[in-house]
Order: C-alpha cells, then sequence, then structure tokens
C-alpha cells in the first residue's frame, strides 16, 4: 500500500506542478499580433525550426533567431532579404512580400519577450 | 516460436527503421557539410525530420517489441491477443509510412520531433492504447506483488498518453499565443516523453538483469523500488534543465536543477556496488585505482 501512497503523492505533486506552469510559471504580458500569429502558422508549416532555433529549441545548420530582428547583428531589413532571396546554406522558399511580413512580425514577437523580461 | 512472430516484426520494423534513419541522417550530415547538396530538390528541412522520427520510431518500436516478446513469459500465460497486435503492428507501419511519406512531400506541422500534421498523432494514440490493453490484459497486475519493471512498463504506457497530449496543447489559442507558455510546455512534454520510453528500457532492462542473475526477489526489492521512484521523479520534473534560457518563471529551473541533483544518488549507488563487488572478488591487481575510488566515495 506505501508504493501505492508514493504513486497518488507524486501524481498530485505532477498535476500540481503541471498546472502551476501552465499558468503563473509561464505568463507574459506581451501580446502577439495578428500578423504575428500568421506568421508563426508560416514559421511551423515551413519546418523552420528544423533549422533555425527560438529560445534553443531547433535545429543548428541555421542560427538561434530568437533575437535576430531586435539586434544590430540582423534587423527586419536583413532578416525580410534572407527571406525573399534565401542565402548560401538557406534554400529560396519563395515567400510573397506579405509572408515575409508576418514572419518579422513573429521573430519581432519572439524578441521582445526576450528583451522586455531580460531589462 | 509462431507466438513470438509479432514480436520479432517489430523488431525488423524496429530495424528498417535504424537503417533508413541511418540513411537520412547520413543525408542530412552531407547537406551540413555542402549546403547546396540536394538543397533544392530534398533540402536539410526535409531530411532531418525524417532522420528523427525514424531514429525514435527504431527504438520504441524495438522496445514495443521486446515488451510483446516476453510478457508471455512474465504473466506464465499467453498473449491477451494476437489479432490485436496484429492491427497495432500494421496501424504502427502505416503511421510511419504516412509521417515519412508526409515529410518527403513537404507536410510539417513545424513542432520539434513530432514535426507530423497533428492528426498523425491520433493514429499513434490508437496503437498505443492497443498496446496498453494487450500488455494489461496479459498481465493482468496484481499491485502488491507486481515487480518493479512491471510498475516500470505501466508507468511508460501511461506516460506516453499523458505527454502526447500535452505535447498537441500548442493546438489551443491558450498555449500557442504565448511563445513562453508554448516553448515550456513544449520542452516539459518532450523531456517527459523520453522519460516514459526511459521507463520502458529500464523495465526491459530490468527483466533482463533478473533473468541473467536467476535473482527473483531483485524486482521486489526495497532499493530497486526506490531507484523506480527516482526514476519516476525525474520523468516528472527534470524536463526543466532544458528551458534555463527560457525567460519562464525561475522555479521551473531551481525544481530541474534540484532533480537533476538527485541523478548523483544513483552514481553513488554504481560506486557504491562496483567497490563492494571488487571487494568480493579479491581482485588485488589495482589497489591504486582502487584507492583512489574510495577516496572518491568518500
Amino acid at each position: 500500500m506505501k508504493k501505492i501512497g508514493v504513486i497518488f503523492l507524486l501524481l498530485g505533486l505532477y498535476a500540481t506542478y503541471s498546472c502551476w506552469v501552465y499558468t503563473a510559471g509561464t505568463s507574459c504580458n506581451i501580446v502577439m499580433t495578428e500578423a504575428a500569429k500568421e506568421g508563426k502558422l508560416l514559421w511551423q508549416i515551413n519546418n523552420c525550426q528544423s533549422c533555425h532555433q527560438l529560445y534553443g529549441l531547433g535545429g543548428y545548420m541555421g542560427p538561434d533567431l530568437t533575437l535576430i530582428t531586435t539586434t544590430k547583428r540582423g534587423g527586419e531589413k536583413y532578416t525580410k532579404g534572407m527571406l525573399l532571396n534565401g542565402g548560401t546554406r538557406m534554400p529560396n522558399f519563395h515567400f510573397s512580400p506579405d509572408e515575409a511580413d508576418a514572419i518579422i512580425a513573429y521573430l519581432s514577437y519572439v524578441g521582445n519577450t526576450a528583451i522586455t523580461i531580460t531589462k | 516460436m509462431r507466438q513470438h512472430t509479432i514480436a520479432y516484426r517489430f523488431i525488423v520494423l524496429g530495424f528498417a527503421c535504424l537503417l533508413l534513419s541511418i540513411t537520412f541522417g547520413l543525408t542530412a550530415s552531407l547537406q551540413y557539410l555542402f549546403p547546396h547538396f540536394l538543397n533544392e530538390q530534398f533540402s536539410f528541412q526535409n531530411t532531418r525530420p525524417v532522420h528523427v522520427f525514424l531514429a525514435v520510431n527504431w527504438i520504441f518500436t524495438c522496445v514495443t517489441g521486446i515488451v510483446y516478446r516476453y510478457i508471455p513469459d512474465v504473466a506464465g500465460r499467453t498473449l491477451y491477443s494476437r489479432k490485436l497486435a496484429r492491427v497495432h503492428f500494421l496501424l504502427q507501419s502505416l503511421t510511419i509510412f504516412i509521417a515519412v511519406s508526409g515529410f518527403c512531400m513537404g507536410y510539417f506541422s513545424g513542432r520539434e520531433y513530432l514535426e507530423f500534421p497533428p492528426w498523425v498523432s491520433s493514429l499513434i494514440i490508437v496503437y498505443w492504447l492497443l498496446f496498453a490493453i494487450n500488455f494489461l490484459m496479459t498481465i493482468r497486475p496484481r499491485l502488491a506483488s507486481t515487480p518493479v519493471y512491471i510498475w516500470s512498463w505501466c508507468t511508460g504506457l501511461l506516460f506516453f498518453f499523458i505527454t502526447m497530449i500535452e505535447a498537441h496543447l500548442w493546438l489551443l489559442p491558450y498555449f500557442n499565443e504565448n511563445i513562453i507558455r508554448d516553448l515550456t510546455v513544449q520542452w516539459k512534454a518532450n523531456g517527459s516523453m523520453v522519460g516514459a520510453w526511459n521507463m520502458l528500457i529500464y523495465g526491459t532492462a530490468m527483466y533482463a538483469m533478473e533473468q541473467i542473475t536467476g535473482d527473483k526477489k531483485m524486482g521486489h526489492r526495497k532499493i530497486s523500488f526506490a531507484f523506480y521512484f527516482l526514476g519516476l521523479s525525474n520523468l516528472m520534473f527534470n524536463w526543466g534543465h532544458h528551458t534555463y534560457i527560457v525567460p519562464a518563471n525561475p522555479i521551473v529551473k531551481q525544481v530541474a536543477y534540484i532533480i537533476s541533483m538527485t541523478e548523483l544518488v544513483l552514481l553513488a549507488n554504481i560506486l557504491w556496488q562496483w567497490k563492494n563487488s571488487y571487494k568480493k572478488s579479491g581482485n588485488t591487481s589495482y589497489p591504486l585505482a582502487y584507492r583512489f575510488f574510495k577516496v572518491a566515495d568518500t
């Protein structure tokens, strides 16, 4: 019976901790705009995370893009150029200018969450 | 032999996944070295998910085959339903075919490690349910007298369902529209899902050890259960160390750090067991190395 007790105790702790992670543990004040939502969808259906990381999650073929639009190393113009033309390692995905803008809106949203919280 | 045919089919399927995974992995690594190699026809964006999906499938398809092979021996009765196992095999083979074909044609969910479209997950849930039914109906575990490896297998089966559902919470706007929540929960689900597979592997390893040593009490010892609960705690709470750079609440990182440290208990136990076995063997060939280990223990 002790074993069952330990199992239920652990399951209870796991459920409580999960609820906390889903709510207070991951709250964020920055709102995702409609353009950013569209950009996120494009990011996912084109499997961008296969090569790029956001906050360290993703592949290593390309650079981490968490701060790409918000730092001097990148910026919105540079990112748009890469999205519309591809690069040495990156294939040309033939995004339209609107699609490129939506992806930039998403990456800007991601970058802002990092900057705002770490300030 | 005939009664184990389905188990061997799973193992053969697992090895086929391994061979294909190596092939696609090699292609992806060539693309890493030579970025223009198949860049427009079949880019890294396609080869990587195929490689990862097949590598993951090789592990848990083989473990499934091993569990199907040995559960009749453990339970002392024949498999509950061979027909159900055959349906499971067909459904799993079909899922692998659909997911890999989808990746080749460019259908993605864009989620790390689970890059197939979300509806493919429902097929996985169905065949895992068939596996769980067959397993539980064959074993019919009695909790008071059940050895630790059956606890391990049952835990792996249950947590695969929990984590698979959790990995799809992004389909809800509440999770999808907050990148901090989305990434943290994604790491949480993926990390614990690996823990669920590990539970299946630990159970298999523990069963194999019991068979090799012939010590039937091994699966019932307090120390075996202590390590099972330690493994379960790690499955539930250890995922957070992947999220050190995600700006979630610092408590997530602190919990993960504390739980990660419990793995030192495993290391200490390995050293302790090794020291005892060395003493028993009476081997005095390496006294200096032995003294170093003794000092490390202290």
